[in-house]
Formats: structure tokens, C-alpha cells, sequence
């Protein structure tokens, strides 16, 4: 079954937004209605020229909308968010916007059961604010409707074949030891379908078969850490030598296909 | 013998460009020509840990690192232990503010700004080296003082200490409460009591409470920001590395942190491949003949771009070990 809900992580430069990319572009090559969405509200260029259906809103614009479907007024939801006090208090708190935000792709996925959506996350740190703010804006309200919303959004994230987490490292140690932090922390929030892969591998790449010095030493490296931190085998996604996004995509087409057919 | 020191050294710049790493080495480099050094990170992920090897479970704690016989006080970020800290009154502990103040609670930003003004008040060190959140976090990081300032504003408050404690002096209090029927702010807080229920009001109001009473330590921040505008006792690092995208990353927040002024700012180019190191088969291979001529093309760049004071090359390491990372890249500050 394919998820409907891809959560692409990770920690900083780990090709987040190229994996969930062509992620986006391989669902919808098979046919589904696949949209691209960032918690970014600049989308980055490559995906918006080679036009990747997105789903793209802020978090202000999100919230704006949420707060006028519970007062069941637009017009005293745009007041709402006008007021500088809580314009002040959703820039102190991130999280908060960022859940109403994920609330709202997910209330997009409950409405249209044709559609899927690729998220291209925050890196790591913030990705776990966001998922934390589930339980803890939970606790804070301890009831109403706020409470039963999130209850919702927490359902939805858990229910088996909804959401997959593709926790993107690099073939180095702290990046490997960090994306299995992430893993562990998704999974003790009941998202038990989450996968680390590896990017950037030389492995399957053109340096292994250049044989040129420096990529042995980067591939002997690469293979100390697979076998430090891997008993079974680990998605390769390989690295390509070209700065064309076109290129880049089509190369690590398959092994991308691959992350779709199983888990 | 002491170099020329500055009292703060902020890190900056993208993920995956090795900024902790860097600022690690740095660290270690400072105190192994005799000086103080406190090394802060504010990474939600607590990436430092891996590399200086502490617990767990020190998190918000100095503590004493020793690094190949070089020995500097390190911080791990934890916004809990920096309000403990601030000793606000514990009777006034409030569920929200308690909550909220949790690792991943969303204050990461602002309670690191209150720390390091605390640090740099506190005198005890020579040199207080930073390492910040990726990319535009860390302009989430030098905004974090205006949303404070904007957060604090003072008729909101006013009226907020009002609803919550009842107490406004007797002749004031018509006056208050015409301030609150007007701005709207008792309509306010009835919509948001229809969404969230009148306990949740309560405790709010409560935590903006605290918050208010307390917020001398919370403007502290502006005091940072001050210190970042009229201080020369400072140096930025914005570290990159030889990808393209990288590169836009640097020039974007570089283009975007109003705060930072040329004149302090050092840009690290690290990962650099051609430095010595490669043989001659390596420029034979097209995969590595590839990186060697980006490499060319952004070091030329920024040789010619007007956008820092300087910049520095560091170069790629081959090893798995970040420890053995931290050694060889201490060696290139000299």
C-alpha cells in the first residue's frame, strides 16, 4: 500500500528536498495525485520550473484559515491573526504554526482520499518540534475542540499504511548516529514506518569506477560506517556528479522507485 | 602567550557544511594558546555530543572537555535548565511555560540568546565560541530578540496582568478596562475560549503573567543585540562549502542577517579538496576532476565577491572518526 503521507528528514544538507522531489515526481509517473509541500513558504526553484504539483501554504495563512473554520467566520479569523498579540505569540512559538500547518495537509489528505503528499521537513531538530507539539499543545489544552483535532492529526499519522518516515543521512558518523536518533525519536512517537537510507553513496557511482585515490578513500570510509551501523542491508542512494537537477533525478530514479514498493 | 582574542565567535551557515566541527576546532585551537574558552551550542540536535563525547544527560550544564590534553568548558543548549536558571520564582511554575520549555518545545531560539547574554555578563571567559541552527534558523536565532520586544509590548501586557490577577490599582482600573474593551482584547479571549475552553485561558493568562513579571530576564536579549551593534569584541564565522547550493545559502543569510556587519565577518570554506592532498590520478578521473573544477570556480567567487572580511580554507578529511576531524581541522587556524 502506498502511504499517503511521505515525510522526508533528516539533518541539514542531506539532499531532503532533492529525495522528497523525486519522490513526488516518481508517484505521480505511476499515477498518483502526488503534491510536493515544504514547511518552508519559499518553494525551492527546481520544483517550482520543472512544475511538481505542490501544495504550498504558510503557516500564518494556515492558521488563519483553521481559526475561521472553528468560529465559522473567515472575516473574524482574519482578525484574530491581525491582533499584534498573537501575531507576536505564533513568531515565539514555530511549533505551533507548524502544527496547524501539518493539521492542514493532513485535513487536505481526509478530504481528497485520492491524494498523496510528499513532505520535504524541517531539518531534524525542528521536525521533532513539530511532531512534539502534537502532545504538547495536547497538554496545554487538555480539552475541546483543539484537543480533539489533534487527536485527529495523531490518528491519521498513526494508522498503519498512512504515513512513512524517510530519514535521509550522508555517509558520515555524525550524520548516520543523527538519523538514527530521528528514527528512534518517530518510532517512540508511533510512527512506526520509518527508514533510514543513506545519500550521497559512492557506492553504484562513477567515482567507484574512476579509481581514482581520493574516491577510494572516501569509499573505504563510506564502507566502515555502513558496517559499524547496518547489520542488514541499507538503501544506497548514489551520489551523481552533475549540478543539473534534471540529471540528478533521473539517475536516482530507481533506487527512489525502490523506497516506494516497499515499507 | 595569548593571540588576539575576541570575547564572542558566532558560527554560522548550512547544514552539512561541518559548523560544529569547525567551531569545535576553533574552540580547541583558542585554548591551546592559553585562553578561556567556553564553546555554546544551541543545535536543537545536540550534534555537538557526538564529537566531544558528553553524556546525555548534560545537557543545559557546563562542562570540562579535554581534547587530546587541550582542555575548554563546553554548554549543550537546553532552554529548561536556562530558565531554571534564571531563577524565576518556582511557586509561579506554570504548565504551559514548563511545557513549552521542554527540549523540543519551541523556545530553543530565544532561551539560547538569554544564555549567552548571561555568559558574556558573567565575565569568566576570554572567548565564547557559538555554533548556531542550519541556514535560516539561525536567522531565527538574531530575530529572536525583536519577537521578544514584540512579545513584551507594553499595552498588551498591561491589560494581560489585569485579566490575570485582578489586582490593578483601584483608580487605574476603569481606565485598564476600557483599554481592554477597546483594543479588543476581552473579545479576544472569548473566541479563543470557545476554541480552547476557559481552564486553558486561565493558565495562559497565567504564563503571560509570569512571563511579564519576570521579563527583565527576557529583555536580555536586547542587551545581545545591542552588544552585536555597537561591540568590535566580536567575529562571525559563516562557514560553506564547495556545492552550489551551499553558496547561495551563505549569500542568502549573509544578504538577510541585517545584524551582521562586513567588518566582522570571515567566511570558512571548508571541504576543500585541492589543498595538498591529491595525487595525480585524481586529476585524471572525470567524478573528481568535476568537484576540482567546481572547487576552482567558488573559491574564485568568493576571492572576488566583496561579501567578507576574508576567507580561510579548510580542507576535506578522510576519516571516519569527527574526533580525529576536530585534530587535523585545529591545525589549519594557525
Amino acid at each position: 500500500m502506498t502511504p499517503r503521507l511521505i515525510i522526508v528528514s533528516g539533518k541539514g544538507g542531506v539532499g531532503k528536498t532533492t529525495i522528497a522531489h523525486a519522490l513526488t515526481k516518481s508517484l505521480r509517473a505511476e499515477g498518483y495525485k502526488a503534491f510536493y509541500t515544504s514547511f518552508d513558504q519559499s518553494c525551492p526553484p527546481e520544483i517550482l520550473t520543472d512544475g511538481t504539483p505542490r501544495f504550498i501554504t504558510s503557516p500564518e495563512e494556515s492558521s488563519e484559515i483553521y481559526i475561521g473554520l472553528k468560529l465559522n467566520s473567515p472575516l473574524l479569523a482574519k482578525w484574530v491573526m491581525k491582533a499584534p498579540f498573537f501575531k507576536a505569540l505564533f513568531q515565539v512559538l514555530p511549533p505551533l504554526g507548524h502544527m496547524i500547518l501539518l493539521g492542514h495537509y493532513i485535513k487536505e489528505l481526509e478530504d481528497n482520499p485520492d491524494h498523496y503528499i510528499v513532505i520535504d521537513s524541517p531539518a531534524s531538530g525542528h521536525a521533532m518540534s513539530m511532531i512534539s507539539s502534537l502532545n504538547n499543545f495536547k497538554e496545554i489544552f487538555k480539552l475541546g475542540v483543539l484537543v480533539d483535532d489533534i487527536n485527529r492529526m495523531n490518528s491519521f499519522l498513526k494508522k498503519e499504511g498512512n504515513t512513512r518516515v524517510i530519514i535521509s543521512s550522508i555517509p558520515t558518523e555524525m550524520s548516520v548516529e543523527e538519523g538514527l536518533d530521528l528514527k528512534k525519536f518517530f518510532i517512540k512517537k508511533g510512527i512506526e514506518n520509518t527508514e533510514l537510507i543513506i545519500n550521497n553513496s559512492l557506492n553504484n557511482s562513477e567515482v567507484k569506477d574512476s579509481k581514482a585515490p581520493l574516491a577510494m578513500k572516501k569509499l573505504e570510509i563510506e564502507k566502515e560506517i555502513l558496517e559499524r551501523y547496518f547489520e542488514k542491508e541499507v538503501r544506497l542512494i548514489p551520489q551523481v556528479f552533475s549540478h543539473d537537477t534534471k540529471e540528478i533525478l533521473k539517475k536516482i530514479s530507481p533506487s527512489i522507485k525502490g523506497i516506494l514498493s516497499e515499507g | 602567550m595569548k593571540g588576539k582574542n575576541y570575547k564572542l565567535e558566532i558560527f554560522c551557515g548550512t547544514g552539512g557544511v561541518g559548523k560544529t566541527t569547525l567551531a569545535t576546532s576553533r574552540a580547541k585551537h583558542l585554548s591551546a594558546q592559553g585562553l578561556k574558552v567556553l564553546l555554546i551550542t544551541i543545535d536543537p540536535s545536540l550534534r555537538l555530543k557526538q564529537v566531544l563525547n558528553l553524556a546525555d544527560n548534560s545537557a543545559g550544564q557546563v562542562r570540562k572537555v579535554n581534547l587530546a590534553t587541550v582542555e575548554f568548558d563546553a554548554l549543550l543548549m537546553s532552554s529548561q535548565k536556562t530558565f531554571d536558571r534564571l531563577g524565576i520564582d518556582k511557586e509561579k511554575n506554570n504548565k504551559i511555560l514548563e511545557i513549552l520549555m521542554r527540549p523540543n518545545g519551541g523556545m530553543n531560539e530565544i532561551m539560547a540568546i538569554i544564555e549567552v547574554q548571561s555568559q558574556l555578563e558573567s565575565n569568566e571567559y576570554d572567548s565564547i565560541i557559538l555554533d548556531t541552527p542550519p541556514g535560516k534558523h539561525f536567522l531565527d536565532f538574531l530575530n529572536a530578540s525583536k519577537k521578544i520586544d514584540r512579545f513584551f509590548d507594553k499595552s498588551y501586557i498591561e491589560i494581560f496582568k489585569f485579566l490575570g490577577k485582578n489586582s490593578a490599582p483601584k483608580s487605574g482600573g476603569k481606565k485598564l478596562f476600557g483599554k481592554i474593551v477597546s483594543s479588543g482584547i476581552k473579545k479576544l479571549l472569548t473566541y479563543l475560549e470557545k476554541v480552547t475552553g476557559k481552564d486553558f485561558v486561565e493558565t495562559f493568562i497565567d504564563a503571560i503573567y509570569v512571563l511579564h513579571q519576570n521579563k527583565h530576564y527576557f529583555l536580555k536579549a536586547l542587551t545581545f543585540q545591542r552588544f552585536l551593534k555597537e561591540s568590535n569584541n566580536y567575529q562571525w564565522f559563516l562557514v560553506s562549502s564547495t556545492e552550489q547550493s551551499k553558496v547561495k545559502e551563505i549569500i542568502e543569510i549573509t544578504k538577510n542577517a541585517t545584524h551582521l556587519s562586513k567588518e566582522h565577518s570571515v567566511l570558512l570554506v571548508n571541504k576543500c579538496l585541492d589543498m595538498g592532498t591529491l595525487e595525480e590520478d585524481d586529476f585524471e578521473a572525470t567524478p573528481v576532476k568535476y568537484f576540482i573544477e567546481r572547487e576552482k570556480r567558488i573559491i574564485n567567487f568568493f576571492d572576488q565577491s566583496k561579501l567578507f572580511r576574508k576567507f580561510l580554507k579548510f580542507p576535506d578529511i578522510y576519516e571516519a572518526d569527527p574526533k580525529k576531524h576536530v585534530e587535523s581541522l585545529t591545525n589549519h587556524w594557525d
